[in-house]
């Protein structure tokens, strides 16, 4: 007689694995796109550096906590935006991908968890964010002249933009879960495109928010990448540690970079616990109307 | 020997929302058209998939589903593999409820549904593809590898197991699908019409494993659903012909086919058997049911199915309509009771209508 399946640790990672080859054999599959990609995050350097050559002065004085160097500024706030924006997008696609390929079924009826299957079907989107973030760093360091600080805190700024990356992967479940409640499948999500709106305006990726009115820097506040983004270019290029760049820093005494963490913190608080709530109704919605395949 | 799988009053049903324009039957809501008001109201209508069905699978016993396309056997499977949340009733799934406890439950299913390449990556390879779906079920590398290789083998796909599924044929897409369903060994596997769009010599060879293997070998209590009716006769210790969502008739063919033993079946190869020839035969006195199976599109060449209480009293009327209608009769003869002759009588209309 044939028995029940188990999965144990070892089967989870080795599921986990199989997501990850996966992911990675597809982005390689044609080569010539994989080779634009990079010359894709080579151009997008290049363009940032020929902006601070050309503008770069004129923001100088806003840009002395962060050392006062626009293209270094630029270089690590696109650096630290992927990995945050990969956490913000990578549940949406990850379903959609699933849904559309007609894998979504035969992935929720195997044993593995749901935990499990958007972990997986995600991490391939991390991994490849890694990679682009690796040669950000190459082309930034080698032809563009990316200058960290001297006080660099390399764990720090990596623990910020972890706790940033739960708090938006809070967020991404969110916007995932859309996918079956309101039936978002066609590339785009409320959620991720308020956010990634705010993020493009009032988050600092490009510029710093201190050259904002002030409505708009109280915006940038509404969003976890804002605080990831201060923090971890403090930990990186900082010299000025105790300055207060974010309205937010002026109603508290502890120093802008706790209140940054406590504010990430209180983030993910709310959107990990709403977004895995959000996404197990969404599941239930579509276990309920037949949606979650393409044909009932 | 208990049950694998016991159904009680499930049912599950689906919510359809249609726009209506203001004119259709708005009765008192004169005004809305009055004011001009280009205004559109939603309806939901309701469509009952599965309707009640009660259902005992005993363990290691081969299952068929037989019914007609949009009977409800897909979705009473998906309801059974926690695909679908019925809307009521309950089911036990090796004993595991099916809402409350559905985690037990995928842990004791495998499911093979049907439709060309559905889940399978275009840049793997068929073997990567099945290594993948191995590895999401957790089997250990060495077992993989070694059911990999029986079920390629099984399905014919082992010379193409280096190929991706965009390089080969539908039929092939579909190999690949069972080959996924092989690999995976669970209490409880439900096949959703496998063998759909697979060539006779590889649908045998495909039903002789499932028999031969995975029900009388391994054990595994199997719910295939079909509307071959010689696949479930072949296959299935017992079959619950379905329509309309409902369960109609359960038994062993023996059983189904001893519920029209007292009917004669007349079976007519014709040319030019068209809809009009059907309802008219149907009109006859003294016949029960009427069901035609087109082979030929161009020239309505087919066969036709008759039931009645005295073949010897009817023929000579049915071949006057035949040749009413233009109609050239190339075989009669007195049939034996098929499943789709039961299903005819339970329903009143063929399979394949």
């Amino acid at each position: 007689m044939t028995e029940e399946l188990r999965m144990d640790r070892r089967a989870n990672l080795r599921a986990m694995w199989t997501f990850v080859k996966r992911d990675l054999k597809i982005w390689t599959y044609f080569k010539l796109n994989f080779l634009i990609d990079i010359a894709g995050i080579f151009s997008n350097i290049a363009i940032y550096a020929i902006i601070a050559m050309v503008a770069g002065k004129a923001v100088e004085s806003s840009l002395n906590p962060f050392g006062g160097d626009y293209a270094s500024y630029v270089i690590l706030g696109i650096i630290f935006n992927e990995i945050m924006s990969t956490s913000l997008s990578a549940p949406y696609w990850g379903t959609m991908d699933a849904f559309w390929t007609g894998r979504l079924e035969i992935l929720m009826i195997s044993p593995i968890s749901t935990p499990l299957f958007v972990t997986g079907t995600s991490i391939g989107r991390y991994v490849r964010s890694l990679i682009n973030v690796a040669f950000y760093l190459i082309f930034g360091a080698l032809l563009f002249g990316l200058k960290l600080g001297g006080t660099i805190n390399y764990g720090l700024a990596i623990l910020y933009i972890l706790v940033a990356t739960i708090a938006c992967t809070g967020l991404g479940l969110m916007g995932a879960s859309l996918i079956y409640l309101i039936e978002a499948r066609g590339g785009e999500d409320p959620i991720r495109w308020i956010v990634g709106i705010l993020v493009g305006l009032a988050s600092g990726v490009y510029y710093p928010l201190s050259i904002l009115p002030q409505w708009m820097q109280w915006l940038g506040c509404l969003i976890p990448q804002t605080y990831a983004l201060d923090a971890a270019r403090r930990s990186m290029i900082g010299e000025a540690i105790r300055a207060k760049t974010l309205p937010i820093h002026g109603l508290f005494s502890a120093s802008p970079m706790m209140v940054d963490m406590a504010a990430l913190i209180a983030f993910s608080l709310v959107t990990v616990p709403l977004g895995w709530w959000m996404y197990n109704q969404g599941v239930r919605r579509a276990k309920m109307d037949g949606r979650l395949s393409r044909w009932v | 020997m208990g049950y694998a799988i016991e159904v009680l009053d499930l049912t599950k049903k689906f919510r359809k929302v249609k726009r209506i324009p203001t004119d259709a039957g708005f009765g008192e809501a004169h005004w809305i058209m009055a004011l001009g008001l280009k205004l559109k109201f939603l309806k939901a209508e309701e469509m009952v998939a599965v309707d009640h069905v009660n259902l005992k699978v005993k363990e290691g016993e081969l299952f068929g589903l037989l019914g007609p396309n949009g009977a409800g056997k897909t979705t009473l499977i998906k309801c059974l593999s926690t695909l679908l949340i019925p809307d009521g009733g309950s089911a036990l799934i090796n004993g595991y409820d099916v809402l409350r406890e559905s985690d037990r439950v995928k842990r004791c299913i495998n499911l093979v549904g049907s439709g060309n390449w559905i889940g399978f990556d275009w840049a793997l390879t068929v073997r990567e593809n099945l290594e993948f779906f191995a590895n999401m079920y957790g089997l250990r590398s060495g077992v993989a590898k070694e059911r990999i290789d029986e079920a390629l083998k099984i399905v014919g796909l082992k010379e193409k197991e280096k190929e991706t599924p965009s390089k080969i044929s539908s039929g092939m897409r579909q190999k690949m699908i069972i080959a996924k369903g092989f690999i995976i060994r669970t209490p409880i596997f439900f096949m959703d019409e496998p063998t759909i769009g697979l060539d006779p010599v590889s649908a045998k060879d495909i039903r002789t494993y499932i028999k031969e293997k995975l029900s009388e070998e391994l054990g595994e209590t199997i719910v295939l659903t079909t509307h071959y009716m010689q696949e479930a006769e072949q296959l299935c210790d017992r079959i619950a012909i379905m329509d309309r969502g409902k369960i109609v008739a359960c038994g062993t063919t023996r059983e189904l086919k001893d519920m029209i033993v007292r009917q004669e079946v007349i079976e007519i190869e014709a040319i030019n058997i068209g809809t009009k020839l059907t309802n008219e035969i149907r009109r006859i006195d003294l016949v029960d049911n009427v069901a035609n199976h087109i082979d030929d599109e161009a020239t309505l060449t087919g066969t036709i199915r008759i039931h009645t209480k005295d073949a010897e009293l009817v023929l000579p009327a049915i071949l006057n309509s035949i040749e009413r209608n233009d109609g050239k009769v190339l075989h009669v003869a007195a049939s034996q009771p098929t499943l789709e002759d039961v299903f005819m009588k339970l329903t009143g209309k063929g399979l394949m209508e």
